[in-house]
């Protein structure tokens, strides 16, 4: 996935966008502008070409947010010919390079070599990525091999390989009423929510 | 490289699974890459999965669950891929597809029988809203309008849906417009 990675160090030298500052600046000093604006149909964001603009509908929630700029700045800077293909493979290589974006390969291994698998405090850390965020990245870098999202117990999306054979044990002793649980690879953390609530498993 | 994504919306319309079957992917998340990289094999490049595979630096298993709709091709595996056959995103798929369709005399959309013409259809669809309106856009205007409305998986099934949408993103448009000219 080196396109992906490649583009996202690209914009982010382009715009020398310093540790700690958001995609706003960076959108700023490559000449993009950020329009906020209610879109219609719950979009969270529109990148117009023409007029190097992203529409942004906020969602109130910084993290999402600063992904929809990321997302809408790969769709501005995407090779032309990837927008007469299916769209959701444009939004999926889109979403691939928004996640490079927030979290640089290089600094983010670097993050993980010093605070481990640890899904809350690489969030402390890398406040402006959410937990998807973190966990594709930890895929994408090949720190782990799967992450899983769920809520009630039932999967809201998956990054990676296939489930890991130890993930159901780790998610069983979450939902048991520990807040976070390592089953030989795997690793699970309650988040909350109503109901069960939500966990995320990280598989090596 | 493991080669499974799920963007938001996709997350938002897939069905949720137990744990227990939880390795299985939802067979209606990725119809459209799996009909693209079917047609590209089958009509353009005209090659076997194995064949196809070599071409593209994959293996075969890869392209069945490419065209399955298990999988969605990376980045580096679509440039591969377009790279070796240009003709990937020409018709049925490619821009040009949507001129020789639009709507019939009376107006009305056809049925989308596969993916390429679902696309005419939301293209139609797009035309149609434009001329009732009277309104011109540019032309990237018009591609970014497509391409939303295809994101989203707007078509004759919830045509109104996709009006109020196109209606609201016209607006959003022209006011993005009228701030560039300030």
């Amino acid at each position: 996935m080196q396109a992906a990675e490649n583009l996202a160090d690209e914009l982010l030298q382009r715009s020398r966008v310093l540790p700690g500052e958001t995609l706003r600046k960076c959108a700023e000093r490559i000449g993009v502008r950020i329009v906020e604006k209610r879109l219609p149909g719950a979009s969270l964001g529109v990148a117009i070409a023409s007029l190097r603009t992203i529409v942004l509908s906020s969602s109130g929630y910084g993290a999402r947010d600063e992904f929809t700029i990321a997302h809408e700045l790969m769709e501005l800077h995407i090779p032309g010919s990837w927008h007469d293909l299916p769209p959701e493979m444009k939004e999926s290589a889109c979403d691939r390079g928004a996640a490079a974006l927030l979290l640089p390969a290089a600094a983010f291994r670097s993050t993980v070599a010093e605070l481990g698998l640890d899904l809350p405090r690489l969030r402390r850390r890398w406040r402006h990525a959410s937990w998807g965020t973190i966990g594709r990245r930890l895929v994408d870098v090949g720190a782990a091999s799967t992450i899983a999202n769920w809520s009630d117990l039932e999967l809201a999306w998956r990054y990676g390989a296939e489930a890991h054979p130890d993930e159901e044990h780790a998610l069983a002793e979450v939902y048991a009423g520990r807040g976070r649980a390592q089953v030989g690879a795997v690793r699970a953390w309650r988040l909350g929510g109503a109901g069960l609530g939500r966990a995320v498993s990280v598989g090596r | 490289m493991f080669e499974r994504h799920y963007t938001s919306d996709m997350a938002k319309s897939a069905k949720p699974t137990p744990p227990a079957a939880a390795s299985k992917t939802h067979p209606s998340l990725a119809p459209a890459s799996a009909e693209w990289i079917a047609h590209v094999r089958k009509d353009v490049a005209r090659l076997s999965q194995l064949e196809f595979a070599a071409r593209v630096g994959a293996n075969r298993v890869t392209i069945s669950n490419w065209e399955s709709g298990k999988f969605i091709p990376e980045w580096d595996s679509v440039e591969r891929i377009v790279k070796a056959f240009p003709a990937a995103t020409r018709p049925p798929f490619g821009p040009q597809s949507h001129a020789a369709s639009m709507s019939d005399s009376s107006g009305k959309v056809a049925p989308a029988t596969n993916q390429g013409d679902h696309r005419n259809d939301i293209h139609a669809l797009l035309e149609e809203e434009l001329r009732r309106r009277g309104k011109a856009i540019s032309d990237d205007a018009r591609k970014a309008l497509a391409t939303a409305i295809r994101s989203r998986r707007y078509g004759p099934q919830n045509a109104d849906e996709a009006r109020d949408y196109i209606d609201g993103l016209l607006e959003v448009f022209a006011d993005a417009s009228r701030g560039e000219s300030r």
